[in-house]
């Protein structure tokens, strides 16, 4: 545990994991965006207390609302990426089957834009630091 | 002996990068170099969570999530950047490279890096990345690097197991 003690449910994965957030982050309604080990660093040190039994503390309503209402992962056109490249990205970040993937780079590249996931600003916030991480032009907003 | 730049696939854990001239050799060791931090192309290496809607998330992502991706990103470089030690002289056949399958990951992310570094330094338009026409002085540099590296990226891709 740190030394704010600060604890959160993990909206991420079925399992109610418990985690800690690195000081600040709680504060600042951050969501754990990177809580999978992808890159490392800070958010790699986050300890996962499985086995704890006490009661999860309520989160804070402005939390629990900026977490509940449903976000974006939106994709932008850029004219440097290459084809494939988006194609293999959206595959391996996303999960998706080649057609699909196929379908959502041709989104992106007629339309300028495409929503390529919806959900939970947790994940969603995972999803766009990978993209980040493969140079996409990817940015989160609120599903209307 | 007629010269032939190309990719292969050498065995289940090795690429080869052969064919090689000079001045090829001399634009691949520029990759590091080409995708390293620059303050003209640090908004489009590092854009915001949401696009200005969410300025504290904005704010938030940018000092927690940053420093990562740089760290990703440099990573990626310095792997390149061993590799290229690894450059050969193969007599008439040019100079070669060997790539581990297992580096492919990085020498695309590295070459993405790369290009979109070159194109926000050098203000290269949409329109000439299009036509790909050459234009003499740093740009045109620029211009034959960004087609390069994308064309070594496509062969990756291809080539590789995974990225």
């Amino acid at each position: 545990m740190n030394a704010n003690g600060k604890i959160q449910r993990s909206a991420v994965g079925d399992d109610a994991r418990l985690r800690e957030f690195p000081a600040g982050g709680r504060d600042r309604g951050l969501s754990p965006f990177s809580a999978a080990p992808v890159f490392g660093g800070i958010w790699g040190e986050w300890v996962e207390s499985a086995g704890v039994s006490s009661p999860l503390p309520e989160l804070e309503d402005e939390t629990k609302e900026g977490l509940e209402t449903p976000w974006n992962v939106v994709v932008y056109n850029d004219p440097v990426n290459l084809m494939s490249y988006v194609t293999k990205i959206f595959m391996k970040i996303l999960g998706f089957s080649l057609e699909k993937a196929e379908q959502h780079m041709m989104e992106v590249h007629k339309k300028g834009r495409s929503i390529v996931w919806s959900g939970e600003r947790e994940k969603a916030e995972f999803y766009i630091q990978q993209l980040h991480g493969a140079l996409l032009l990817a940015s989160l907003e609120r599903s209307l | 002996m007629s010269r032939r730049l190309t990719l292969q696939v050498k065995d289940a854990q090795t690429l080869v990068l052969s064919g090689l001239d000079d001045f090829l050799a001399d634009v691949l060791c520029r990759i590091p170099e080409a995708g390293a931090p620059h303050p003209d192309s640090d908004a489009r290496l590092f854009p915001p969570l949401s696009a200005g809607r969410e300025p504290e998330m904005d704010a938030d992502w940018k000092e927690f999530v940053r420093p990562e991706l740089e760290s990703q990103f440099s990573w990626n470089r310095d792997v390149v950047a061993e590799d290229l030690k690894g450059l050969r002289s193969e007599g008439r056949r040019g100079i070669a490279i060997e790539i581990l399958q297992a580096h492919v990951p990085a020498w695309v992310h590295a070459l993405n890096q790369a290009r979109l570094s070159l194109v926000a330094r050098h203000s290269v338009s949409e329109e000439a990345l299009e036509e790909g026409s050459l234009v003499p002085g740093l740009e045109g540099l620029a211009l034959f690097q960004i087609q390069f590296y994308g064309m070594l990226q496509e062969w990756m891709i291809e080539a590789g197991d995974s990225i």
